[in-house]
Formats: C-alpha cells, structure tokens, sequence
C-alpha cells in the first residue's frame, strides 16, 4: 500500500444526521469499504453513510485515527512493545461506553468493513455477558420480548441445563 | 451455516436486535466459557440458534469427576444426575457439535499447595513417557535467589538426595484419569481437533491435537472398552530419579533450589539422543513459569544425567 503520496489526501464522510467529517486518506484506508471506494475511483466527493449517526461516526473516526497512526504488524515484525501497549489501552479506554453505543459502533463497523474494530466491540460485549445470568444477559443487551422462549422452552432449556445454575 | 441475513427491521426495536446474525455469532464465539454459552440458550431464540455454532470452548469445573461410565454407551437421563455435575456439563457439550477446539480445567486433585510440583507427560500413541519435576524452591530471577539464600554456594544441600513422597505416584494416576476424560469429547464432538485437560493448579496438562485426536477417536471406535484399557492405561513403568541440588535456568531466569525429578518411560529415554526424545516446545509453554519448568527438565536431561538412578 503506497501511502507516502497520498497522505496528505483528505476524504469527507457524512453522517446519517447531514455533518461532515473531513479526515486523511489514510485513517479512511482503516475502512475496507471506503479503501475499495477509494481504489475503484468512486470516492472523489462525499462519501454518504445514510445508516451512521454523528455521535458514532465520531467515534468510529477516532478509533480509525489512533491505528492508522500506530506502526503495523506487518510493516515491521519487531514493532516496539511499547506502542502495542498504547494501542491496547486505548482500545480498552475506546471500549468504556454504553451498550446502545457499543452495538452502534459494531453495525457500523461492520457496515464499513473495519475488522479490528468489529473484533474489539463483539470481545467487549462478550465479556459483559461472560458469567452473568440469562436474565442479566437480557437486559445488558435489551433483547426483544418477542424473541423470548415460550415458558415451556424455558423450562427444558433450564434442566437441560441444570449444572450451571449451580 | 444457517445465517439469515436480516435487512432493517422498524426502528421501535432494541439496536440488538438489527445486529445481523453473524455479528451475533462472533459475539457468542468470543464467550468461550462454557457456563455462559449453556446459559445463553436460555437468553432468546435467536442466541438458543446461534449459539451451539461455537467453535472454542473453555469449561472450568469445579467438581471433580468422582465417576467414570462407560465410553461408549449413552449414559441414560435418570442415571446421569447421580454421576455428578461434571457429567451433567460434558453431556452439555454434545449439543455443540461444530466444536473445534475443547478446554477442560478441573479441580486440582492435590490440598498442598505449598509445594512446588508439576507434570508433563510426552503423549504419542499413549503416554510414553511421565515426567515430574519438584523443586524444594524457586526463584523468579537470579536477584531473588541471593537475597534469599546469600552469595555463598550452599554446599550442604549436595548431600539432601530426592524426595519419594508418592505424590509423582498420584500424578501419574491423574494422568490416566485425564486420559479417561479425554475420550468422551473425542468420541461425541466430530469436528474437534484440539482438546486440552488442565488442573486449577496448573499442575499438569494433557493436550491432544490433530492427527492423534483422530487416531484416538478412530481407536475408540473399533476396539472394545476392555482393550481401550489396557491400551491407554498401559503404565511407562521404567523409574529413574534425580536430584540437582541448584538448577540456574539461562532462558527463563529461574533458580530452583533442591530439585527432584522422576522420569517414568517405556524406553530407554535417558540412553537415546536427548533431542529425539524429549521434543519440549519451550515457546509451547503457556506461561513464564511453565516453560521454566520445561527448561528445568531440558536442563536436567541434557547437563544431569549422570545424577540420574534408575529405580526400577
């Protein structure tokens, strides 16, 4: 990926709430999605994201610009240990947010195709969950009341799985 | 895979709700506790779908097993709740049929936590060779040791000899047991490839993968459960110990002070080349003080063993 002249290249991305964001080509490049747009010469204006709100696409964009300033894996194998440690923290400082947030970021993750990203949401969902009850885990995601099981299911599915309501 | 791709749904929903499926699953696949995933078929009829697609699993028990049906016949329902927790959960693990790979941490079946042991074993076909390792100390790092121990060479210990306090013994027996609990995931998860057994003491572990999960799922289908027996349970039941008074470890930065080893094998292991028979993956090792300990027996192996006397 030659990055070297391009660098200075700047993207506009809007939001589903009509703001515009003006970023460099290359925290863009974190996005999959976008890269494609950008090598298939369709990027040359605005790019619309008629799905993302402001308040996530902000957030996606910060995230994009702290890994696209850290050094790659692959561009050097022996990158200090120090800014894969920087890197950690942010990701878990990034990951302090609401649920509603967290699920937004994850859609337009996935939406743009950011792999880290949909990877860092999904581990940090999963652990809110990991060692809570079934219905603790229903109101930290706020699961819809038509996709509950029928009393009936319930009950099965609780001796099925007796040992670990011990 | 059944993933139905949802497209939007009316905006009263909850924002869970317009995550596709294969979000949903990458979610739950990055639970891996096994209590939490059995506890998800309970959350919703989307998670109850989705959620036996995992493909890693960690079940941590805490009760040990205290029965062993038979292999090969289905355990009836109204028998199972007799054998205990811990088969009540492994009969859980059937429903995950897509499972790839299996952690299973049991209880450690030793109340000394003082001390400081720990087991390896080298699994071919069967175990071929069991290696306990019981230093009396260790040290983090050289520093630690002189503040403990002073400059001085503490010659006195060269004459303290091994230990036989029968807990290698035990060991072993737990080895087997391991082997015994391996074979139920083996034979009942198709796609698994990779199992581990581990203790909540990091004592010791057995890990099985490819080809020789395949040949154990293969042997425990054409042969009888009397034969698996005496296959698996076949004891290396050549003895020799040694005892290092002082092991400084180069790698890890270890010391170890009044080292006992117990090398139990089926061959000769101590009169072949060391490199062919004893194949410790020191980078295998899943932390600092397990690959101290796999330096630890390299060490002895390779600079010790003329101590070595055979017990057996």
């Amino acid at each position: 990926m030659s990055t070297s002249s391009s660098s200075s290249k700047k993207i506009v991305l809007k939001s589903a709430d009509n703001e515009t964001f003006e970023i460099d080509e290359i925290v863009a490049l974190e996005s999959q999605a976008i890269k494609n747009m950008i090598e298939d010469e369709c990027a040359d204006n605005v790019i619309p994201l008629g799905n993302i709100d402001s308040k996530t696409l902000s957030k996606i964009i910060e995230y994009c610009k702290k890994h696209a300033e850290s050094p790659k894996k692959d561009d050097n194998a022996d990158i200090d240990e120090k800014a894969v440690e920087d890197l950690k923290s942010f990701d878990a400082e990034f990951a302090k947010v609401d649920m509603p947030l967290i699920q937004d970021i994850l859609m337009a993750a996935n939406f743009l195709n950011i792999d880290n990203l949909i990877g860092l949401m999904c581990r940090t969902i999963a652990d809110r969950i990991k060692g809570k009850t079934p219905e603790e885990i229903r109101k930290i995601l706020n699961i819809n009341k038509n996709d509950l099981l029928s009393p009936e299911q319930e009950a099965k599915a609780r001796e099925e799985n007796s040992w670990a309501f011990d | 895979m059944k993933i139905n791709k949802k497209s939007h749904v009316p905006d009263d929903s909850s924002s869970f709700t317009r995550l596709p499926d294969e979000m949903v699953l990458q979610i739950i696949c990055k639970i891996i506790d096994f209590k939490t995933l059995c506890l998800c078929e309970l959350v919703s009829k989307r998670f109850r779908r989705i959620v036996h697609q995992v493909e890693t699993i960690c079940f941590t028990s805490f009760t040990y097993p205290i029965a062993f049906p038979p292999i090969k016949e289905v355990i009836p329902s109204d028998t199972l709740a007799s054998l205990g927790s811990y088969w009540s959960a492994i009969m859980c693990l059937k429903k995950f049929g897509r499972m790839k790979s299996l952690r299973i941490q049991v209880p450690s079946s030793f109340d000394n936590n003082h001390l400081l042991f720990k087991w390896k074993i080298k699994f071919g076909n069967r175990v071929d060779s069991f290696i306990y390792v019981s230093p009396n100390s260790v040290y983090h790092d050289k520093q630690l040791y002189v503040k403990a121990n002073g400059h001085q060479e503490d010659e006195a210990e060269d004459l303290e000899t091994y230990k036989t306090d029968g807990i290698a013994f035990q060991c072993l027996k737990d080895v087997f047991v391991r082997i015994w609990l391996l074979m139920n995931p083996i034979i009942n998860l198709p796609l698994l490839e990779d199992v581990t057994i581990t203790d909540s003491g990091q004592r010791g572990k057995i890990s099985l993968s490819g080809k020789k999960v395949v040949k154990m799922r293969n042997l425990i289908h054409s042969i009888s459960e009397a034969e698996l027996n005496k296959y698996y349970l076949d004891l290396p039941c050549r003895i020799s110990l040694c005892y290092v008074p002082l092991l400084e470890l180069p790698v890890s930065g270890y010391v170890m002070k009044g080292v006992t080893l117990y090398l139990f094998d089926k061959n000769d292991l101590l009169g072949e080349n060391i490199d062919s028979c004893m194949n410790i993956d020191l980078n295998d090792s899943e932390d600092t003080e397990e690959a101290a300990y796999s330096e630890a027996v390299m060490e002895i192996l390779k600079k010790h063993r003329t101590r070595f006397e055979r017990f057996t």
